[in-house]
């Protein structure tokens, strides 16, 4: 089965840092995979290579059968490759609605004339994104709350906002980063079954980083790991859990012989 | 009533007229982009309209043409505007925020420097003696005020159709615009030529009104004017512009009878509304309603 994103000897570097050295990975269609790895590991920077917001320095990216390695952000997304943030980036001053319906025009085909005159098919096309985006609303359980600024929301429903708005895309690749992050155990719990059940209910397939080992563990097919901007392992969960090399990256140098 | 237009007329038609200047502005801004660049249209537009309008070369097609050598004026405006406005915006909208507003304000220092040099502009004199479209001062707003009405329509309408989301989704955040499929650079440079035509157009209408042309019209005060029509009116209301150039065109009228003391009071009235009115005039309204109707409980 030929992989849904292939990256291949991704590399950025940032002055004297080196943030992505080299990484090839391939993630196959259907699979939930995990990226986890220290702080300032290089996780973020890989997500910003894959979908275009940093440019490689050398290196390709291949998403679907497209080279998108110097492609914009916005050619990216429409080929069906979302992501949520870390520090999440709504558009605070817009609706939870409007939010969504921004991501779900990523198909539109009228343009701002067939607006302006009012054409029967941007009509349609306008109430058809509203109604997939009120459906999604629903699905991560915001729909009373449709009309209201993106602001206003609570920490925990502002993830939950931003993953409804990325689902808008009709994502193939959907990219969480760090989607537990400031949640509370009750709602950690609760993610990591939304992310199973979103990935069933669209066909999906999903790559997350991830700070919280269990959750990791218990919900990806397999996982990646980054140090130091480098990949040094890649597998099953339980087989990168016992690897000697990612022991050492979390729990520093000495601990083979404190242990 | 009559006397009331007879001595305020010019003064409504002013607001109408500037008004539309403020409009230009707010277009951009609806894409989070602020340019100072309307004013360098405005006095674009206005020198085709003047140079159409009085070169003897096209003195047949006047002729010929009549009354609808106006709309042609506003036409040759309106093409070279966004002719214009697209080269100038490519380059300069990748720049941000206060980064932007130098460029546009350079871009309004070149055209003023432009004009004056250019002989069929008519130099530091400029053009003067172009054709009136009417006898009255006050039929102007048969100009004006369809343009205001559609310049109006079209900020209603682009903040509630589904395409307008994208102006916004840029505002509120590039980045995240971007991640969503939204074409970032597109978005702003649509939104910059919108206001870059509606100046130039503006600009056309208004060379047969103010009867003379030159450099004077495209200067960085005049720029700077136009901004405080939008941020005293309210830069999050498509009435705000109006209210802006209601409020800065009237008042210097309104005080005259306090004879030179007036523009002081006019300097304490605007720094009064931006201490006491962050969002404009429009938006200290939408407080205040906000207010009554939340039965002051709400934040």
């Amino acid at each position: 089965m030929s992989a849904l994103l292939q990256a291949t000897d991704l590399r950025r570097r940032f002055g004297g840092l080196m943030a992505v050295c080299d990484v090839s990975i391939e993630v196959r269609p259907g699979e939930i995979m995990g990226l986890i790895g220290p702080n300032g590991a290089g996780k973020t920077t890989f997500f910003n290579l894959l979908t275009g917001m940093t440019r490689a320095d050398s290196g390709t990216v291949v998403f679907d059968g497209h080279d998108v390695t110097r492609a914009k952000p916005e050619a990216i997304a429409r080929l069906g490759l979302a992501r949520t943030f870390q520090n999440i980036r709504l558009f605070g001053g817009l609706t939870l609605m409007d939010n969504v319906r921004v991501a779900g025009r990523v198909q539109a085909r009228h343009g701002l004339l067939s607006g302006l005159c009012f054409t029967p098919g941007s009509r349609r096309e306008d109430e058809a994104v509203t109604e997939k985006a009120f459906d999604l609303l629903r699905l991560v359980g915001l729909e009373d709350r449709a009309d209201h600024l993106a602001a206003s929301l609570p920490y925990g429903d502002r993830r939950r906002l931003e993953i409804a708005r990325a689902l808008a895309l009709s994502p193939r690749l959907l990219l969480l980063d760090e989607p537990a992050a400031g949640l509370n155990p009750s709602e950690k719990l609760g993610l990591a079954d939304f992310i199973r059940a979103i990935k069933e209910r669209f066909d999906l397939t999903v790559l997350l980083i991830e700070h919280n080992v269990p959750m990791v563990m218990g919900l990806c097919d397999r996982v990646m790991v980054l140090n130091f901007g480098q990949m040094i392992a890649v597998g099953a969960p339980e087989d990168v859990q016992r690897d000697p090399g990612v022991i050492e990256a979390y729990l520093g140098g000495d601990a083979h012989g404190a242990a | 009533m009559s006397g009331f237009f007879e001595n305020y007329g010019f003064l409504i038609v002013t607001i109408v007229q500037q008004a539309l200047l403020g409009l230009s502005i707010y277009f951009p801004l609806m894409a989070g982009q602020l340019s100072l660049a309307s004013i360098g249209f405005y006095s674009l537009g206005g020198y085709v309209a003047a140079v159409m309008g009085t070169h003897p070369a096209l003195a047949p097609l006047r002729e010929a043409l009549g009354f609808w050598m106006f709309p042609l004026e506003w036409l040759g405006a309106l093409v070279l505007s966004v002719i214009l406005g697209i080269a100038v915006g490519y380059p300069a909208l990748r720049l941000r925020g206060i980064y932007l507003a130098l460029a546009t304000v350079a871009f309004v220092q070149v055209v003023n420097v432009a004009v004056l040099n250019m002989p069929i502009a008519g130099g530091a004199v400029g053009i003067f003696g172009i054709p009136q479209a009417f006898e009255s001062r006050l039929d102007y707003i048969w100009f004006f005020g369809p343009l205001f009405l559609l310049a109006l329509f079209l900020v209603w309408r682009i903040g509630n159709m589904g395409r307008g989301l994208a102006f916004f989704a840029v505002r509120e955040d590039e980045l995240a615009a971007g991640a969503m499929g939204v074409a970032v650079t597109g978005n702003k440079v649509t939104a910059f030529v919108l206001g870059c035509a509606l100046a130039g157009v503006t600009g056309a209408m208004s060379a047969p009104f103010l009867n003379t042309w030159n450099a004077r019209q495209g200067t960085f005060d005049a720029s700077v004017t136009c901004l405080a029509y939008v941020l005293i009116g309210g830069s999050r209301s498509i009435w705000g512009p109006l209210c802006g150039a209601a409020l800065l065109v009237s008042l210097p009228e309104l005080l005259r009878p306090l004879k030179d003391s007036r523009m002081i009071l006019n300097g304490i009235v605007l720094v009064a509304a931006c201490v006491y009115l962050p969002q404009g005039i429009m938006g200290g309204l939408a407080a205040l309603r906000a207010r009554l109707s939340g039965r002051g409980g709400a934040a």
